[in-house]
């Protein structure tokens, strides 16, 4: 972790410490709920987390790459061709403004509660914005680097290679980010509703129990494993552009 | 011998207001080794001149000589030193060389020797791995002129280059340019609008107008090596200047 990272963690431990000693029946301290985990990695009803966890991870990194698969090249042919851009951009504006958790309810109700109605959802929610960043990235490509490889006689394997890839690549990563935070919400909400494995059905679990601290408990193995995957994105990110530094 | 011949060149563009000439039946010739600039306001063409020699812009009408022949523009081995540097900002200097390299079609067994020796030709050789954002404006715009003269030009296209250089750094740019033209033999049109920069670089100075049309062609009667601050220079360059506003008042 870096000294950054360390000191918001520290920041923020300080800060739910002082909230919970403030109202302590209302809000359980870091302490109490890390005397839960035990409940939470054993067995039983509630318990099982890194199953649950295995199970919402997978659902997510499936999620992401349709959405990714789906964004990328959608958004690589809008900025290509600008018919293709004026039909997809006239229906990109009603799916980016239909709310999740109606694009969540209708997948389950034509899917029924699987891993589809899940991937489904999250495409449907998710991709517009992930088409939006990567068009605006291959969109953004320097004409006058064109013209500069079409006088030295590169051609187009070399200016897809050199000039468009490089030149999308920071979008391609800001969709990947975009759609990993994106889909952990809408996977936990369908898992909520009505899945019996993942991170979702374990929150429902202790709701219905009224447990309070088993359940920011859970929470906060999920937060942990979601700011694990958005650290190991922006470190590769790091590596691959370090040009800009 | 004559190594670049331009035979009535019409350039055209579509306009909002209809078709727009950006010059007509224009000939330019350049000799072999020969220093040549075109001179000439902003939006008179220069560029898309440059542009359609490199095969980069299609010539409505016109034709083109390469050493005595006939040839589609761009089809001779040419360089380009444009504007700005455009180089491409995720690959190295010496990457952005080798890009060039593989693009012209050059060997790959040569293009380390060729990276090394333009690269110091250019005094950047320590910079070989440095990423464009790391270097100064001086230095990007010399790896441009080392990478338009890797790939072994004939004739070097120069659009402006020092043009977005402060003064020293551009004075020190041109001296370079005259020192590595003098030894490659390379033949160079050269693109401004400034006619200091004109005078110490060139044998022989076009003056364009607003319009596209010539309507001038001096040879510098001055021997080289050329002292920048001579005064006979100055005094040539006072009396081009005096022609050049004179036709564009």
């Amino acid at each position: 972790m870096t000294r950054r990272g360390a000191v918001a963690g520290g920041g923020f431990l300080l800060l739910w410490t002082v909230a919970s000693a403030a109202a302590p029946a209302l809000f359980p301290g870091p302490l109490a709920v890390a005397g839960r985990l035990p409940d939470l990695i054993g067995p039983g009803p509630g318990g099982e987390v890194f199953g649950h966890l295995g199970a919402s991870l997978l659902r997510v990194v499936l999620a992401t790459a349709v959405g990714l698969a789906t964004a990328v090249p959608v958004g690589v042919v809008m900025a290509v061709d600008d018919r293709i851009e004026t039909g997809v951009s006239l229906w990109l504006p009603f799916f980016m403004t239909v709310p999740t958790l109606v694009v969540v309810l209708v997948a389950m109700v034509l899917f029924g509660f699987s891993d589809l109605s899940v991937v489904v959802a999250v495409v449907v929610a998710a991709t517009p914005f992930a088409t939006v960043t990567v068009y605006e990235g291959a969109a953004d490509v320097d004409p006058a680097l064109l013209t500069m490889a079409d006088a030295f006689g590169a051609d187009r394997r070399a200016v897809l290679r050199e000039i468009y890839l490089p030149a999308i690549l920071p979008s391609v990563f800001g969709s990947a980010r975009y759609l990993l935070s994106m889909v952990w919400k809408v996977v936990v909400l369908a898992e909520t509703f009505g899945m019996n494995r993942g991170m979702g059905a374990l929150f429902r679990y202790w709701f219905n129990q009224g447990d309070l601290t088993a359940l920011l408990a859970a929470l906060s193995c999920f937060v942990a494993v979601m700011v694990g995957l958005q650290t190991g994105v922006s470190r590769l990110e790091h590596r691959l552009f370090h040009w800009r530094a | 011998m004559t190594r670049l011949r331009i035979n009535g060149a019409t350039k055209r563009f579509e306009g909002v207001d209809g078709p727009l000439t950006v010059f007509e039946g224009l000939d330019l010739v350049i000799g072999d080794g020969e220093f040549v600039t075109v001179m000439g306001p902003s939006g008179c063409g220069k560029t898309t001149l440059l542009n359609a020699v490199a095969g980069v812009v299609d010539l409505d009408t016109g034709t083109i000589e390469f050493g005595g022949e006939p040839v589609e523009p761009g089809a001779f081995p040419f360089g380009y030193v444009f504007q700005e540097p455009r180089l491409l900002e995720w690959r190295t200097a010496g990457q952005n060389i080798a890009f060039a390299l593989e693009a012209a079609g050059v060997d790959a067994s040569e293009h380390d020797r060729r990276i090394r020796t333009w690269l110091e030709r250019v005094g950047l050789a320590d910079e070989r791995d440095s990423y464009p954002r790391q270097l100064s404006g001086g230095q990007r715009q010399r790896v441009g002129l080392a990478r338009a003269l890797a790939v072994g030009p004939e004739l070097l296209l120069m659009d402006e280059p020092f043009s977005s250089l402060d003064a020293v750094t551009a004075r020190n740019a041109r001296r370079n340019l005259l020192d590595l033209w003098a030894d490659t033999g390379a033949s160079v049109f050269f693109v401004t609008h400034d006619v200091h920069e004109a005078v110490v670089l060139s044998d022989r100075i076009v003056f364009m107008n607003g319009d596209g049309d010539v309507f001038e062609a001096v040879t510098v009667p001055h021997d080289r090596p050329r002292e920048f601050d001579d005064p006979a220079l100055r005094e040539t360059e006072a009396e081009l200047t005096r022609t050049f506003f004179e036709e564009l008042e």
